[in-house]
């Protein structure tokens, strides 16, 4: 049974996947509860085309599309600003613009479609000793963040207007937050893939909705139920080669399916 | 000079004028009720007293001190119009609501106490929601909502506490309830307490003083109104109403005759 643990691209793939699914569903709760939820969604097409820089530039995908999401971030600040009462529309620019780029980038750099192919639709087999060192530190820093600053983004998700009144700095916190969000993405593309990076940090919390008595709990739940969702996700894509991105969203869908029976 | 001045205000909403030189003065202790019909700007008028809008000319002082210049604000609590207008599934519990008004003081990365959690926890006693406080925010009714957010209001224990329309959509007894509760915050604790409200007759029977506004201005005339005849209603919505007698009793309370 544990065979699964002797091989080298296992146990990175596990260590990977423990950080994710902790970063996912903890940034992830707080867009579904801002109703941002389409956000992760726009951020993995920027990703993509992160990605496809990356690998024209001749640099580490996971490097390009961090540096390249990190860019959108600010991007999504400015839009944000211009068309605040349309938020879907600041979305709908950001996959376009995307999409755009990553396709016109993907076209000159044909000889990397296997490696592009990974990110698309995440892989375990390819995850690299460069990978795992990216997604540990660059996710501890998120959590570490998201402790810190844990108490003014639950008022500020709660209510913005009340939270600027009393005085927290809500402008820099929403820029810190999109920058979490961007580095999420990023990150957790390389396991779930980008197609499917925006529903692990969003059914998790949507499962956690459904039984959670308090937000501290709601953020609790979600994070054991991306953490089941994950590991069961690579143990079954290991030996049914499945694949993980997918193995794992259908195991997350499963669990919101049994939360949603609580009335 | 006094605990609060407003001075010569405007403020205009993309150019068109809603504050028209507004001036007041509130004392330290007050229980002052502000009405006048909808429109007349007195939403307008309480942000710009805790310094959620500027005004485009004028100022507004506390103990002398342009709030302007004032960087720590946390003396004052405002809850807004219809704060409960808020996403009913959100998964915070009371408690958890309660202390988020103790957040922006507490300061950045720290969190709460042991002594904070008790601060939630007394604020809860006082407006009688202690026994829910476990209970998830969206299976409270309209008025117990109410209560909580006047927990968040007051846990920080400000010294001015602002209140617009709270009473809308909560039934005669937690609306009673919220006045006894208002008045021992002023009595007792000594808040001052800014509140804005339609309802003429319950806020002229608890209020010190009644400040009214038509069309963006404070109306001066109905200062000199005697508060115990309380004739507002005619005077402000030009529509008469019979004058109801009441008389004070020997706890303070009010009774209608
Ligand atoms: N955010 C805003 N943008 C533009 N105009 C506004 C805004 N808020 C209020 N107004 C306008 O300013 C005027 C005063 O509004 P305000 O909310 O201060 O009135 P109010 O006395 O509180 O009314 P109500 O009794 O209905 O609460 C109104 O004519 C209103 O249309
Ligand atoms: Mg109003």
């Amino acid at each position: 049974m544990f065979d699964i643990f002797s091989y080298e691209f296992m146990r990175r793939a596990f260590i990977a996947g423990a950080i994710i699914a902790v970063i996912a569903p903890l940034v992830g709760n707080f867009l579904v509860l801002r109703r941002l939820s389409q956000m992760g969604h726009a951020l993995s097409h920027v990703a993509l085309a992160g990605v496809a820089a990356g690998i024209l530039a001749g640099i580490d995908p996971t490097i390009g599309s961090i540096a390249i999401v990190l860019l959108a971030a600010f991007g999504i600040e400015g839009l944000r600003k211009t068309y605040f009462q349309y938020s879907e529309l600041s979305i709908a620019i950001i996959v376009s613009a995307g999409m755009a780029v990553a396709i016109i980038l993907l076209n000159f750099a044909r000889g990397g479609a296997v490696n592009v192919m990974n990110y698309l639709f995440g892989s375990i087999v390819s995850v690299t000793y460069t990978d795992v060192v990216l997604i540990s530190t660059l996710g501890l820093l998120v959590i570490l963040t998201i402790a810190l600053f844990y108490k003014e983004l639950l008022y500020i998700t709660f209510d913005e207007e009340a939270a600027t009144i009393s005085g927290l700095p809500v402008s820099a916190i929403n820029f810190l937050f999109t920058i979490l969000v961007a580095l999420t993405v990023a990150l957790a593309m390389r396991i779930v893939g980008a197609l499917l990076v925006s529903s692990l940090m969003v059914t998790p919390s949507a499962a956690s909705l459904k039984i959670a008595q308090s937000f501290k709990q709601a953020i609790i739940y979600s994070i054991i139920f991306s953490f089941i969702s994950v590991f069961a996700g690579i143990i079954l894509s290991f030996y049914f080669d499945l694949s993980p991105g997918g193995t794992i969203i259908l195991i997350s869908l499963a669990i919101m399916g049994i939360t949603s029976l609580k009335k | 000079m006094s605990y609060i001045e407003v001075k010569n205000v405007n403020f205009a909403y993309d150019g068109r004028q809603v504050l028209r030189n507004v001036s007041l003065k509130i004392e330290k202790g007050e229980f002052v009720g502000i009405i006048g019909p909808n429109g007349s700007g007195k939403s307008t008028l309480v942000k710009v007293m805790v310094g959620n809008l500027v005004p485009s000319t004028g100022e507004v002082l506390y103990e002398g001190v342009n709030l302007q210049n004032i960087k720590d604000r946390s003396f004052i609590s405002y809850l807004p119009q219809r704060s409960f207008s808020f996403n009913s599934s959100f998964p915070a519990s009371v408690e958890e609501v309660v202390s988020m008004g103790l957040y922006a003081r507490k300061g950045l990365f720290k969190r709460l106490s042991k002594e904070d959690w008790e601060k939630v926890y007394e604020a809860l006693k006082i407006v009688d929601m202690f026994e829910f406080r476990s209970r998830l925010i969206g299976r409270l009714s309209g008025g117990q909502l109410q209560r909580v957010f006047i927990a968040r209001s007051i846990v920080s224990e400000p010294q001015i506490l602002f209140l617009d329309e709270p009473t809308t959509g909560i039934d005669a007894k937690s609306e009673k309830a919220l006045y006894e509760l208002l008045e021992k915050l002023n009595k007792e604790r000594g808040i001052t307490i800014v509140m804005m409200t339609h309802d003429i007759m319950a806020i002229t029977n608890k209020a010190h003083r009644i400040i009214c506004m038509t069309d963006g201005k404070i109306n001066e005339k109905c200062e000199a109104i005697d508060i115990e005849k309380h004739d507002f209603t005619s005077f402000l919505y030009e529509y008469p109403v019979k004058k109801v007698k009441h008389q004070h009793n020997n706890n303070g309370s009010v009774e209608h005759v």
